[in-house]
């Protein structure tokens, strides 16, 4: 039996790929996988695939800079050159930034991933100074709970507070406000949800289409820091 | 104009939007030159079934091949969509460039099924173009149509400026050439569309009339002064070496098929008498299994694709069948690369080639014996015996596979409910085989299960039932009643078509040049997607035909032996005489073999296109 190498993948996507489901980002990855010949170890049983983990879901209409993939190898490969490889037989809008060996013993993506990180472009009916911005989300952040009704596909709406899925929040620069927010196993914000309970609050604030968001990328929580899940810290030495 | 980023904003409003993005892998948006000739490549139905639609795929990528042209596609938006269209006022664009349809050149329509029609004249529409071709102006693009039921294309002939018959790899890029010279000459629509009449495969309907009796029967095809009287259709000589993209556009979304698409072979000499495919593309062609080895590993190379489809009309009549699985189960195992086959026929074998490729996996196997008599089979020319379906079948069981779906056709010719019935007989009779093997293995064996789909025979063009009469609504749903009470019980599953949607179809399948209004009547009236059981509407239909003055009735009726009929405008190679002689055979039972394997029967194609079979393992094969 070969010894398995892991490697943990850094991957974009964005605006021409933004329609494109989780189900089918995975799907893409194996195809990319199998057009630039990577040693890809299969799965056992009777419908063999390519060892492939993925982190947190991205809903459909999103860009995002930052997802995460495990892929098991059957021989060792340098980083650099794994991520031109997968580069070069993938569309342009899915890219891969960074490669990183893992030993198998790493706490898987699903398990680590706990934070995803937007940046929301926003429009207002008059325009407003940078100061004005930081003043309306220091309010918004002061509230004692967010209470916002949760539309969910086949069920029915609930009604759930997001102060405690905020984890932090900032103004970047002008009309960029970014908010750090829970996601994975623990509870998920929407952007469409932060746009509606500022909304609520500022009328002037303009509706929203998915072009204003980017997911900047999904993170480990660690106090007040956010951690990529191949950081020095979870691969250990 | 371009319409990228109002699309882009706007798509998370809709169900698929991923339908209506591309940047597929491998899709080719070619720099907008002057000079180069633009083509949209659109078909009639949702993005999922046209990325699945082999012709199509040939095309784009043969069109893209030339350096002054270029080829984009467009798909029949989604009611939700072109509600979303109309309301930001968004043309039918591209998916390559996101270029509204009225930049292009040419507009290409590829005819797969009747059931698309309306689809064709929403898109029209979605694009701002008039719908019907006598009103479109000098600038508007060339729409142009090709496809299987080019066949029969009168009930669009009001709507299309020019049809392709036949093959399109033989001579699509002489025909845009000519288009573009002509064109660059300065010549108008009308001067242009005759001198392009004069190509082969050409048909240009406007330049033809029907003139129609009391009864609605036709009393003569008429062509204008100087125009050709018959259009024979063009087919591909040494199909082994014809063109054949292997860099296949990869979609995200899940379509119909998703994987390395290989046709084996093109045509089918069995001479099933109910089957137009078999008629509309003779004479056999096979490609080599070498040419094919090499497609294949391009194709996967290129694509990232995890399984080889094997196509054709009748996979294992292909004279290397063996030979070709063996080799891509031995070549692409190494690599979990699964190899699929369609259209297998029942007999030992299919199922041995079928273990061959399923060697782990057994997922459910298809039958076709399309009918329940042994009597009935012989009328349709079948060509298989009881024994040989109840053998395959058993051989199927043994080798471990548990499923098997059998497909049907009710209302053919000479057909009584004695023959329904066998349907019934014959379910039960494999069930049972199943279920005694299974009793009998020490293997682990899972539930026997047998679906029986059976469909309603619709008469089409240029076959020897083309004269038949098609089952009225109310005979097809005494012989469903009938079928639905004797195939049930938990090793059963049973499907059917919807009647009145067979009816409509046969009624475009022999229809001729009055049931344009009838098809822009639905249309206008807001029927789309036929082809979807939830969208077709017959209500509408009956409307568009009351209005139109026009009895559905009178196509589906027998048809007299002197009839002239609307298609004959078209020469597909077959002098008519024989497909009469075929029609009498049927009545008398009398079978005729596959010229494959035995004598010429003189359905006269390789003589008239100076073709002859081309297959690989010559023409004694072990069969």
């Amino acid at each position: 039996m070969v010894k398995a190498v892991n490697y943990r993948i850094k991957f974009a996507k964005l605006e021409d790929l933004m329609y494109i489901s989780h189900l089918e980002v995975i799907k893409t990855l194996r195809r990319i996988i199998r057009r630039a010949e990577l040693p890809a170890a299969f799965s056992q049983g009777y419908n063999p695939r390519i060892n492939l983990a993925v982190g947190p879901p991205l809903a459909v209409g999103l860009i995002s800079r930052g997802e995460y993939f495990d892929l098991e190898l059957t021989e060792k490969m340098a980083a650099e050159k794994l991520i031109e490889k997968l580069n070069s037989v993938s569309p342009e809008h899915l890219k891969f930034i960074k490669a990183v060996a893992i030993p198998d013993d790493i706490r898987s993506l699903s398990s680590l991933l706990d934070t995803a990180i937007y940046t929301i472009n926003f429009e207002y009916e008059k325009e407003k100074t940078i100061e004005q911005e930081k003043e309306m989300l220091e309010e918004f952040m002061n509230e004692k709970e967010i209470m916002i009704i949760r539309h969910r596909r086949k069920k029915s709406d609930r009604e759930i507070d997001l102060k405690t899925r905020i984890f932090s929040a900032e103004i970047t620069e002008k009309n960029k406000w970014k908010f750090a927010v829970v996601t994975g196993s623990r509870g998920n914000v929407r952007p469409e949800e932060l746009n509606r309970a500022l909304k609520d609050k500022y009328s002037e604030i303009k509706d929203f289409s998915p072009l204003q968001v980017i997911r900047e990328g999904v993170f480990v929580r660690d106090g007040e820091e956010f951690y990529p899940p191949y950081a020095e810290k979870f691969i250990g030495s | 104009m371009q319409y990228k980023k109002k699309i882009i904003e706007n798509l998370y409003k809709i169900s698929s939007p991923e339908r209506y993005t591309g940047n597929e892998w491998n899709s080719i948006n070619k720099e907008w030159q002057p000079a180069r000739l633009k083509v949209a490549l659109a078909f009639p139905d949702v993005y999922e079934i046209g990325m699945s639609h082999l012709g199509l795929k040939i095309l784009y990528h043969l069109v893209n091949r030339e350096e002054n042209m270029l080829a984009e596609r467009v798909y029949a938006p989604w009611q939700d969509m072109e509600d979303l269209m109309k309301e930001e006022e968004i043309p039918l664009y591209t998916l390559e460039s996101y270029h509204e349809i009225k930049d292009f050149d040419i507009l290409g329509f590829t005819l797969q099924y009747e059931m698309s029609y309306t689809n064709i004249l929403n898109m029209l529409d979605l694009s701002g173009l008039s719908i019907y071709a006598a009103d479109r102006k000098e600038e508007d693009p060339l729409v142009i149509a090709g496809g299987s039921t080019v066949f029969n294309a009168e009930p669009i002939a009001d709507f299309i400026d020019l049809f392709f018959v036949g093959e399109s790899e033989s001579l699509i890029i002489e025909l845009l050439n000519e288009y573009k010279n002509l064109r660059a000459e300065g010549l108008k629509k009308t001067k242009i569309l005759k001198r392009l009449n004069k190509m082969p495969g050409i048909y240009v309907p406007s330049l033809y009339s029907e003139e129609y009796g009391d009864n609605g029967e036709i009393l003569a095809l008429n062509s204008a002064a100087g125009v050709k009287k018959r259009v024979k259709k063009q087919v591909v000589t040494n199909l082994d070496q014809a063109f054949y993209p292997t860099d296949f556009i990869v979609p995200y979304r899940d379509t119909v098929h998703e994987r390395v698409v290989l046709e084996i072979s093109r045509g089918c000499t069995r001479s099933c008498r109910f089957c137009a495919a078999g008629m509309a593309y003779r004479p056999v062609r096979e490609r080599s299994v070498e040419r094919l080895m090499e497609l294949a590993e391009k194709a996967l190379k290129s694509t990232g694709y995890d399984e080889i489809s094997l196509t054709s009309l009748s996979t294992v009549d292909y004279t290397e069948a063996k030979k070709l699985v063996q080799a891509m189960t031995e070549r692409f195992s190494d690599q979990k690369i699964s190899v699929s086959l369609s259209s297998l026929r029942v007999d030992k074998f299919s199922v041995e080639l079928a273990e061959e490729v399923n060697k782990v996996r057994k997922t459910g196997l298809t039958f076709a014996p399309e009918a329940g008599s042994q009597r009935l089979r012989d009328v349709i020319n079948k060509n298989i015996s009881e024994e040989e379906i109840y053998s395959a079948a058993r051989s199927a069981f043994e080798n471990g596979w548990s499923q098997i779906k059998l497909y049907f056709m009710i209302g053919l010719p000479t057909e009584t409910m004695e023959d329904v019935k066998a349907i019934a007989d014959m379910a039960q009779k494999i069930k049972d085989i199943g279920q005694e093997v299974r009793r009998n293995t020490k293997k682990r064996m899972r539930r026997i299960e047998v679906s029986v789909s059976v469909s309603t025979f619709v008469p089409k063009v240029f076959t020897p039932f083309q004269w038949h009469q098609m089952d009225d609504v109310a005979t097809i749903i005494k012989k469903h009643d009938y079928l639905r009470a004797n195939i049930k019980g938990r090793s059963f599953s049973f499907s059917w078509n919807d009647p009145e949607l067979s009816r409509l179809e046969g009624v475009l399948a022999r229809g001729d040049r009055r049931l344009s209004a009838v098809i822009a009547a639905a249309w206008k009236k807001g029927s789309r997607f036929e082809g979807w059981h939830e969208c077709f509407e017959p209500r509408i239909w009956g409307e568009a035909f009351r209005e139109n003055n026009i009895q559905p009735e009178e196509f589906l009726r027998e048809r007299g032996k002197e009839e002239i009929f609307s298609w004959e405008k078209l020469d597909i190679g077959i002098p008519k005489s024989f497909l009469l002689k075929e029609y009498q055979n049927a009545y008398n039972e009398v079978l005729i073999d596959d010229c494959r394997l035995g004598d010429c029967h003189g359905c006269g194609v390789c003589g008239n296109f100076e073709v002859d079979l081309e297959l690989v393992g010559g023409k004694s094969s072990e069969l």
